[in-house]
């Protein structure tokens, strides 16, 4: 009962704090509940799907079919990330954190939203699903265990989540919108980041691949604090060059775009 | 958003490109009763390794490294490669996540 809380804790904390990003940084988006639901059922059914293939995907690719799939999601997510942060900024009102009415008929950001959800699901999704099955398979433990365990770790990994969310949206104040479309883009930075680390990793991508520097002394990479500082901010603890680049590159492009939009918005209105 | 996309793409082709790059070491490691099968690998540095993990258990495992910056599951009997190095000389260790009480080993690069 015990790891399974543990792994199922950790991995939907992970997709509640991306969800919590999303969700505060596309306030008063019309239909977004219906985005978010979408997004959910989709995730869930996607990871159903990639838990009874992986071993496809596995043999895929010279072996490196996981990598460029998981490369590609990560690059999806970000992207879709960026777009909805630069769409909110371009559409909502700053000061009733309001959308227009006008805007709301684009399908977009409901579209990228239900994806975000969806991938960060799928992500973490297929690895609970896997980890649970294994210990069904096995007997190793009792289905009443399973059971708690699972509902156990849902509840912690939800309830923190939530506590994030909240405390996010009391500490942010009347600045909510614009502090998590910030969070929001330097989770896609650090999402373009880790999909470039796939690549790598499937040995198609060579250039600036020794390490940069390495933070373990002060954060070690798999401990509870980093894995959420790896959610948050694309945190690693040796990092290559080619992934610092990324992450940059990331932020100055999607920062520069957003506040181009954004003058663009001011000289309309004025 | 056309620019981000151009550099991505750029930044796939270019590492599409590279892939015949230089041969790489090929080592196997087997998975069973939770344990990995040898528990300690010695490698080469400066070199590319490629590992092929066979999983005979019929559960899944997560092939995990904080060391090598590698996680990668593997779905009960069947195989997988997972791709690192050049490394420096050093101990790097790794596990399976799904069952780390008994999953443990290291690759030892000299």
């Amino acid at each position: 009962m015990f790891p399974i809380s543990v792994i199922i804790f950790r991995e939907v904390l992970e997709i509640a704090l991306i969800l919590a990003a999303v969700i505060s940084s596309t306030e008063g988006l019309a239909k977004r509940n219906i985005a978010i639901i979408t997004g959910c059922i989709t995730g869930a059914a996607a990871s159903s799907i990639l838990a009874l293939t992986i071993h496809k995907l596995n043999t895929a690719f010279d072996g490196m079919g996981q990598e460029y799939f998981l490369a590609t999601i990560l690059f999806t997510a970000s992207i879709m990330m960026a777009w909805t942060v630069l769409w909110m900024r371009r559409h909502a009102s700053t000061l009733k954190g309001k959308i227009h009415q006008a805007a709301t008929h684009s399908p977009l950001p409901l579209i990228t939203l239900s994806v975000i959800i969806a991938i960060a699901i799928l992500r973490e999704g297929f690895e609970i699903i896997l980890f649970t099955y294994g210990h069904i398979q096995t007997n190793a433990i009792s289905w009443i265990d399973i059971i708690t365990g699972s509902i156990m770790g849902l509840t912690a990994g939800s309830l923190l989540g939530y506590t994030w969310y909240r405390g996010m949206i009391t500490f942010a104040g009347r600045h909510v919108f614009t502090i998590t479309s910030i969070l929001l883009v330097f989770m896609a930075a650090g999402m373009a980041s880790q999909g470039l680390h796939m690549l790598i990793a499937a040995d198609s991508f060579h250039l600036f691949t020794a390490p940069l520097w390495d933070s373990t002394w002060l954060l070690k990479d798999g401990s509870m604090v980093a894995k959420m500082a790896k959610s948050l901010f694309g945190y690693q603890a040796r990092p290559t060059l080619a992934e610092v680049l990324m992450y940059a590159i990331f932020l100055i492009v999607v920062f520069t775009l957003s506040w181009r939009k954004h003058t663009i918005l001011k000289q309309h209105t004025a | 958003m056309r620019l981000l996309a151009g550099f991505i793409t750029f930044l796939i082709t270019f590492g599409a490109s590279y892939t015949t790059w230089s041969g790489s070491y090929t080592y196997n490691v087997t998975i069973k009763n939770h344990q990995f099968e040898p528990a300690e690998l010695l490698v080469p540095t400066d070199k590319r390794i490629k590992l092929t993990i066979h999983n005979l258990d019929s559960t899944a495992e997560e092939f995990e490294s904080d060391d090598l910056r590698r996680e990668k599951i593997i779905a009960g009997n069947s195989s997988t490669v997972v791709s690192f190095g050049p490394l420096s000389a050093g101990t790097y260790n790794f596990f399976g996540e799904f069952h780390p009480d008994t999953a443990q080993g290291k690759v030892v690069a000299q």
